[in-house]
């Protein structure tokens, strides 16, 4: 183990690979990554990346067809869902419609054969936790979107699983409330320190929300680090698109001893770290690392604006100098003034460029 | 319009007919015709016949089995072929319904070949060399009425069933199963309260169709087979006393209708599916 890692695995992917049979695409394809204990873990990816397929493994909802999945430490192949110390939280909340929402919380509990007094207070401390002890009287088609999304919530932490599982449990929801349901969810999971694996196609809620991201595509994992490394440094053209907004510059980068030059072409140089492998690279750069520059900047280059984007809080400007298109994102009053078909200057934010491996 | 349309169906072919025969049932039969002096000696003989409250007890009772029968096989086969048959449940299902195209008499006809003393059964058991004279029990007894009003009630509550449980989200049951159930409790907190009022409707179903039935117990059940249904038949046919015939079928409707009422009392499910 590294370092970084002070604390235990929860749980850990093994080389995990799971085929259908009558295909030969894996959905998830040698797969290997150790989710901590008390932390905020997302997978995030496109549809059809292999996320729900992973999360689906470590439910025990279904079983690798290579690889291992171990919950601390322990190789739970063949174990069924209901042996297993992880519950889940479906994408549509999947309350039991017969049930009243007070016994749809208690129903693990049952189950586990605590004593019904213990976990009638176990059930609606759960749903205290989120709110909704008054609803406990009510069947779940009487409760909204969020509301049995609250329940589902509760009645998936009231028996303190070692491990939470969230499938895309937003999705159904409308923009306000699933920001307000981002904050619920973070509060809860500091509240009772349980891990949580949270899989999402959204990348603002697993920025928001996680502490570290795997990103996937085509079943791998493409990256995996903290949201600021995911968003700052992403290490292939894959997360560079699919994560924030970037500019993909294909560069040529020289040695020049205490650090490296790229040349990208249409006179546009990027100083970089050294120790940056020589040679032909994709350039990654944030909108937001491309500034609009003052004339005579050090690194900067003239460019004719082809196009003024207002977004609010934002301007985004798209220049083109030769056959290069650059997209500048600045929060400033000044982008407001630029026009289309102004000449202007852009400079590349050194600390925003990045070479991704392809 | 299609209200008027609906009430109009609803007079002709549901009020009228019972209005007819409650009528008839308080009529007074002279030599085979029925005059409107209004009475209710029929229902006193049907209560004070020595005979009919016993037949209609056997009849219920025998009615009750092969429905519970009939229920106990065929909803968990139900159960089985859309868990288990994957791409083959369909095939089941019609596997299932196909004997619902031949004809009745036919089907019942058929347990007489297979009951019978030289059937299937009694000539497999000589062949075997088990027994050395046909089990005569099997046929003209009610053990064969039984029998054959449980088969012919299997298609009615397997597919009742069928359709209740496909309607039953996926994630309804990775949901119980990751709370902890194990796959019986699964079947007895999830599946079975959400599917046993479908189940109940198939379960009377064959209730109806074996209480009613005379055909069955004339073919298979012999004289110790006979059921209530016969008794009504011979009302309107040889005895040609229509008035009995329709208090009796009064009498029957009445028990049989608190039965079914009890029955989706018992089986009623709060909260329902999306």
């Amino acid at each position: 183990m590294s370092a970084t890692q002070q604390r235990a695995a929860v749980v850990s992917l093994d080389d995990v690979t799971k085929g259908y049979p009558g295909t030969d695409t894996k959905a998830v394809d040698r797969v290997s990554l150790d989710i901590r204990e008390g932390e905020f873990f997302s997978l995030l990816g496109p549809s059809g990346s292999g996320k729900t397929s992973t999360l689906r493994m470590i439910a025990g909802f279904e079983e690798p067809t290579q690889g291992r999945v171990l919950l601390d430490g322990l190789d739970v192949s063949g174990l069924p869902p209901y042996h297993r110390d992880v519950n889940t939280v479906f994408q549509n909340y999947a309350l039991f419609p017969h049930m009243t929402i007070q016994r749809n919380v208690e129903f693990p509990m049952r189950m586990k054969g605590v004593p019904s007094r213990e976990a009638g207070a176990r059930s609606t401390e759960a749903l205290e936790s989120v709110e909704m002890a008054e609803y406990g009287g009510r069947l779940p088609h009487q409760l909204s979107g969020g509301q049995r999304q609250r329940v589902a919530l509760a009645r998936a932490l009231v028996g303190r699983p070692r491990v939470l599982l969230l499938d895309e449990p937003l999705g159904a929801l409308d923009l306000r409330l699933r920001q307000q349901m981002q904050l619920v969810l973070k509060r809860l999971q500091r509240e009772v320190g349980i891990s949580f694996v949270y899989v999402t196609h959204d990348q603002g809620e697993a920025l928001s929300m996680s502490d570290r991201i795997a990103v996937m595509n085509k079943g791998r994992v493409e990256q995996l680090g903290s949201p600021a490394e995911i968003y700052h440094r992403p290490s292939t053209r894959f997360v560079a698109s699919f994560i924030g907004r970037s500019n993909l510059l294909p560069c040529a980068v020289e040695a020049l001893g205490d650090s490296s030059l790229a040349h990208c072409g249409d006179g546009i140089t990027v100083m970089l770290p050294a120790g940056t492998p020589a040679g032909q690279a994709l350039l990654s750069v944030r909108y937001e690392s491309v500034a609009l520059t003052e004339g005579g900047a050090s690194g900067g280059f003239p460019v004719t604006v082809d196009e003024v984007v207002f977004l609010g809080d934002a301007v985004e400007i798209i220049g083109r100098t030769g056959a290069t298109v650059l997209v500048a994102r600045t929060g400033g009053q000044r982008g407001l003034r630029v026009q289309r078909g102004d000449s202007v200057e852009f400079a590349i934010h050194p600390t925003g460029a990045v070479i991704l491996r392809d | 319009m299609s209200f008027v349309a609906v009430l109009a169906w609803v007079a002709v072919l549901v009020v009228a007919p019972n209005m007819l025969l409650l009528f008839y049932s308080v009529l007074t039969n002279r030599s085979g015709r029925a005059t409107t002096q209004l009475t209710l000696d029929n229902y006193v003989s049907v209560v004070t016949s020595d005979v009919t409250p016993l037949l209609l007890g056997r009849t219920l009772v025998t009615a009750v089995a092969a429905a519970a029968l009939a229920t106990v096989i065929a909803y968990p086969a139900a159960l089985f072929a859309l868990r288990n048959l994957g791409r083959h449940r369909t095939l089941a299902v019609l596997l299932m319904v196909v004997p619902l195209w031949i004809s009745y008499l036919v089907r019942v006809y058929a347990w007489k070949i297979i009951l019978g003393d030289s059937g299937v059964i009694n000539s497999t058991l000589a062949a075997v060399g088990l027994t050395d004279e046909p089990l005569s029990f099997l046929l003209y007894s009610r053990f064969a009425v039984l029998i054959t009003l449980t088969y012919v009630s299997i298609p009615f509550v397997f597919v009742t069933s069928y359709t209740a449980l496909e309607r039953i989200p996926p994630s309804l049951l990775e949901a119980a199963e990751d709370s902890g159930a194990s796959p019986f409790r699964v079947v007895r907190h999830v599946i079975w309260p959400l599917s046993r009022q479908s189940a109940a409707i198939g379960f009377s179903l064959a209730l109806l169709i074996a209480v009613g039935d005379y055909l069955t117990p004339s073919l298979v059940g012999g004289l110790r087979g006979t059921m209530y249904g016969s008794l009504v038949v011979s009302q309107f046919g040889i005895a040609n006393n229509w008035p009995l015939g329709a208090a009796l079928s009064v009498v029957l409707m009445v028990v049989v209708g608190a039965l079914l009422l009890a029955v989706a009392r018992l089986t009623r499910t709060e909260g329902h599916l999306e």
